[in-house]
């Protein structure tokens, strides 16, 4: 077991309160302990990743250990958000899971395309939302091993 | 052959110039007198063949035959023969011991007669006349007989000399032998006798006046005869004087000239004082030619026709011609020298130029000759030596005709030339002496002199073998042309009946083309290279509302409605050298109106060039282009329109499944959680609503993803590439076996059924049909799905066939549309929209979808794919 995927945080970007409600509980449901931070859009997701000095917020992206990452956000799309955390030197390696309810093919190859390291359609039925859930804890933040620490 | 007795050459000379009808007399003083003259008289008439007798009574018959022989005659041999007889006066003047002169003549006569039988040319007689000193009875009657003699002799062959011993007879004898004699010969010299009388005059009994009258005319002939000679001297010394020969007199021993005349001074270049007195100062060029001719001269007396060299004064060398006479007895030497320098000039180009000729002749291939008056041949070159096989000297002199093969073909042939003097392309035959033939065309031509007398014939002839082997051959040619044209003639008049009937066939033609023209929906033109109308058809008429005299006075430039009349012209040139064209314009109608004309219009290289041209009134046709073009504007708009809402309906899809699955996934999982959370609190009734709830949730994403993918379905570019369907099939039935590891289904694939189609909309079909299969063989404990594809009509048909449930054929025919069901969702669920994918996705190959089923037993999907 790797303390570093256990200690570590995830970030979860998506706008939908009960989807977020909904993934949070899943995720207690498989015992996946890590602490979740939320962001509500891509904006909110691109500051704690990358901080902002003028809310005197550092860069947090050192602790993660996977993105969870929604495409249709307010503000700055999910698109976008991938497109930063993938340009930018601390954050290139990060882990990110496109978790979305789009099937779109197009969507599906512009996040492969941006480096999105996995695509998960969100299922409308909770139950099998909740098993995707697992799986995906099961493999990100046990089975995977996570790029090191930047900086180091 | 000069004899000693005989040294005077003058004399003999004379005495060789008597001829018949001479009646002479020789008075003579000796011996040697005598001989000197009848030696010569004897011996030139014995050369001359002459039969001739000597009277000998003087001398004995051996005297004078030992002079004869002396003289160099053969006179045994001519005695023998008879040309020689020595008679005496017994057997000639006193035959019968008488002399009578009549029967002399008389006897004479036919002696005279008898030699001309016995074939001599003429009686030459002698005889010494002393007989007649003699005392026979009528010797007195000698001088009667002398002068009849003049009677007889002008009438008979017959040269007689009296020989009278001047020593013997009386001088009154001799005196009238002086008076009858025309002749006489005394001292050594032949002399015409003016003293002669002739007979008639003699004769007459009363002569004394007639002496006189003969006495005077003598004188006066006499002086007249001087005065001549003395005319004819002046004339001679005028001669001399003015000759163009240099004629010169010198002492014998050349020591001095005595007389030169002007053109020898001429020629020496010396005055006439310079030469005449000197000595003799001819300067012979050549010592070797000097000494000959005075050899010549010494020997013969004299040199004739001598060419010599003389030097001139100033140094010029002369040729000349010289003739020198010596007279030894005058102590002289005459002699005339013809100046033949130029003439040697002349003779020495003449030669050159006749050798020229002469070679040009000789190498002449064609045979040439010369033919004398006589038709004999007196020259040939070596080209007639070549075609005769005959040599040059056996040719001349021989009859030109002997070497023909028609010798009287040849003769005509040179007797016309000479009766015309000319004769062109004669044609004859040579024989070679080894019998070959040639062929020749003779040419010929008389040659006169210089005075206009044919002199003969001169002939070429042309070797004609191969000109005639030619003309034979072309005269084969010409009979075989003759045939063929004859043949050709029969043919080329079969054809004429032929070209007949066609040519009326085209008449016919013509007419019901005409008819066609005029009857022609098309307009029709014909104009010249100025685009004039030459003829037009009613259809034109009626197209351009104008009458067909009004269009004969116009032209294409006033009814064009587009180009220019110089564009027109162009337009016409370029058609004469393409041939055709075929091109839109727009005509104007009398009315004004414009038509839109198509026009194919074809040069005719004929009377001076045509155009023929056909029009179409494609107003309408015009029209419907521009329908047609408005309508693909407005096509290509909506195109561009439902692009536009197709992109739009993409975007809706797209937030539609996004946005409208958000919600639904927090009725289902909110459910959840109530039903987790508060599980206590929640009876069954409440658990079993909210999982209603749920249900109806989850179908509602099921229909949502299909109704998305249905649109997507009808979305979508098709892209066709052969599709190995067996294989998706089976692939399909592998995650379908998955999905429900412990249903027991058994598939059928038929293999290797390929197609061409949409891999990703067929996989869809296929996923629609098999799943639908699976799902309606659920209940069965067997279940059994088959898919092969078969060939129906020529059509290949594609099935998907189940034992499952199956339905009722009757209520099937919404079955392809949306939502429609034929189950309710607690016996099989679904959305209802599978079908409708199919059915869209097989049209849109061109396809058709149909399906047979049967409750309880099964169903069974047909497809077709174009």
């Amino acid at each position: 077991m790797m303390d570093n995927g256990a200690k570590r945080k995830i970030l979860l970007v998506e706008d939908n309160p009960d989807d977020v409600e909904l993934t949070l509980r899943a995720l207690k449901k498989n015992k996946i302990l890590n602490e979740v931070i939320v962001a509500k859009d891509g904006v909110e997701a691109v500051e704690y990743l990358f901080g902002d000095e003028k809310k005197g917020k550092p860069p947090a992206s050192n602790n993660l250990t996977v993105v969870l990452l929604d495409l249709k956000l307010p503000r700055l799309d999910g698109m976008e958000v991938l497109k930063r955390i993938r340009s930018d030197e601390r954050t290139k390696l990060m882990p990110v899971v496109i978790l979305t309810s789009s099937k779109e093919e197009n969507d599906l190859i512009a996040s492969y395309k941006l480096g999105a390291n996995s695509y998960i359609r969100k299922p409308v039925d909770f139950n099998q939302f909740v098993d995707a859930v697992r799986q995906l804890g099961m493999y990100w933040l046990l089975l995977n091993e996570p790029p090191p620490k930047a900086g180091h | 052959m000069n004899h000693p007795a005989e040294g005077n050459s003058r004399l003999v000379e004379a005495i060789g110039r008597l001829g018949v009808h001479d009646h002479l007399c020789l008075i003579y003083a000796s011996r040697e007198e005598q001989f000197a003259v009848i030696v010569p008289f004897l011996r030139t008439g014995l050369e001359r063949g002459e039969r001739c007798v000597y009277i000998a009574d003087d001398n004995t018959g051996a005297e004078v035959l030992n002079a004869l022989r002396a003289g160099g005659i053969d006179v045994d041999r001519e005695v023998k023969t008879g040309r020689l007889t020595i008679a005496s006066k017994r057997e000639s003047y006193l035959r019968q011991g008488t002399f009578d002169p009549d029967a002399m003549i008389r006897f004479l006569e036919e002696t005279s007669d008898a030699s001309r039988k016995e074939g001599f040319p003429a009686l030459r007689v002698t005889g010494e006349m002393t007989w007649a000193l003699g005392d026979e009875p009528g010797v007195q009657r000698l001088i009667e007989y002398e002068a009849k003699l003049n009677y007889f002799f002008p009438k008979h062959s017959v040269l007689a000399i009296c020989q009278y011993n001047a020593g013997r007879f009386r001088p009154e004898v001799l005196i009238d032998v002086i008076r009858t004699h025309p002749l006489v010969i005394y001292g050594n010299t032949v002399c015409r006798n003016f003293y002669y009388i002739p007979p008639d005059k003699f004769l007459k009994p009363d002569s004394a006046s007639t002496e006189v009258e003969r006495l005077l005319e003598n004188i006066v002939e006499r002086e007249r005869t001087e005065e001549s000679l003395r005319e004819s001297e002046e004339k001679s010394r005028n001669l001399v004087e003015n000759a163009s020969i240099g004629i010169f007199r010198t002492k014998l021993d050349g020591s001095a000239v005595l007389d030169a005349n002007p053109k020898l001074c001429e020629m020496l270049g010396l005055t006439r004082e310079e030469f005449v007195g000197q000595p003799s100062a001819i300067a012979w060029a050549n010592p070797e030619r000097r000494a000959e001719m005075v050899r010549l001269l010494k020997e013969k007396g004299m040199v004739s026709d001598y060419e010599v060299d003389i030097r001139t004064k100033s140094g010029k060398i002369l040729t000349v011609l010289a003739a020198m006479t010596t007279y030894p007895e005058l102590g002289y030497l005459e002699g005339c020298l013809l100046d033949i320098t130029e003439r040697k000039r002349v003779d020495e180009e003449l030669r050159i130029a006749s050798l020229y000729a002469r070679n040009l002749i000789e190498a002449s291939l064609d045979p040439l000759v010369t033919i004398s008056t006589d038709g004999k041949i007196t020259d040939v070159n070596k080209a007639t030596e070549q075609i005769t096989g005959v040599s040059r000297d056996r040719l001349i002199g021989s009859d030109f005709s002997n070497y023909f093969t028609e010798p009287e073909k040849a003769r005509e042939g040179y007797l016309q030339v000479f009766s015309q003097g000319i004769v062109r392309d004669y044609p004859l035959t040579i024989r070679h002496a080894s019998g070959r033939t040639t062929d020749v065309l003779y040419n010929a031509s008389v040659y006169k002199n210089e005075a206009g007398e044919v002199q003969g014939v001169f002939a070429a002839a042309r070797d004609v073998t191969e000109r005639k082997r030619t003309e034979e051959e072309l005269k084969k040619y010409r009979e075989h042309l003759e045939e063929l044209v004859n043949g050709r003639t029969a043919e080329l008049s079969g054809t004429n009946e032929l070209l007949k009937q066609e040519i009326a066939g085209r008449k016919k033609g013509e007419l019901e083309y005409k008819t066609i023209l005029q009857t022609a929906t098309d307009g029709f033109w014909i104009t010249d290279m100025r685009g004039r109308f030459l003829d037009i058809n009613d259809a034109y008429c009626r197209m351009t509302g104008y009458t067909r005299d009004e269009l004969l006075h116009m032209g294409i430039q006033d009814i064009d409605a587009v180009e220019r009349p110089e564009e027109t012209a162009e337009h016409i040139r370029k058609l004469m050298e393409t041939g055709f064209d075929r091109f839109e314009t727009r005509h104007r109608g009398k009315d004004g109106r414009i038509i839109d004309m198509e026009v194919a219009a074809s040069f005719l290289d004929a009377s001076g060039g045509r155009l023929i041209v056909f029009t179409r009134d494609i107003t309408e046709r015009k029209k419907t282009e521009e329908a047609v073009r408005e309508l693909n504007e407005q096509l290509k708009q909506r195109n561009a329109e439902l692009e536009a809402a197709n992109k739009e309906l993409e975007a809706f899809a797209h937030s539609v499944s996004h946005d409208l699955r958000a919600p639904l996934r927090t009725i289902d999982g909110f459910s959840q959680v109530i039903i987790e959370d508060y599980y206590d609190s929640l009876d069954d009734k409440g658990r079993d609503h909210l999982q209603r709830i749920r249900s109806a949730t989850q179908r509602m994403g099921l229909l949502i993803d299909d109704m998305l993918k249905l649109s997507r379905v009808t979305r979508a570019d098709m892209k066709r590439e052969p599709v190995d369907l067996s294989a998706m099939v089976r692939k399909i039935s592998f995650e379908l076996g998955r999905s429900a590891p412990g249903r027991q289904v058994e598939f059928q694939i038929e293999p290797d059924i390929k197609v061409d189609c949409d891999p990703y909309l067929i996989q869809a079909v296929m996923e629609n049909l098999l799943s639908n299969a699976w799902k309606f063989t659920g209940k069965n404990r067997f279940a059994r799905i088959e898919f092969g594809g078969k060939v129906v009509e020529g059509q290949s048909v594609y099935y998907v066939k189940d034992n499952g449930v199956g339905f009722d054929m009757k209520y099937s025919d919404k079955l392809f549309s949306p939502f429609h069901r034929l189950h309710t969702m607690s016996e099989f669920p679904g959305t209802g929209v599978g079908l409708a994918t199919v059915q869209r996705i097989v049209q849109r190959h061109g396809g058709k979808v149909w399906v047979e089923a049967e409750v309880d037993k099964g169903a069974t999907f047909y497809f077709t794919l174009k």
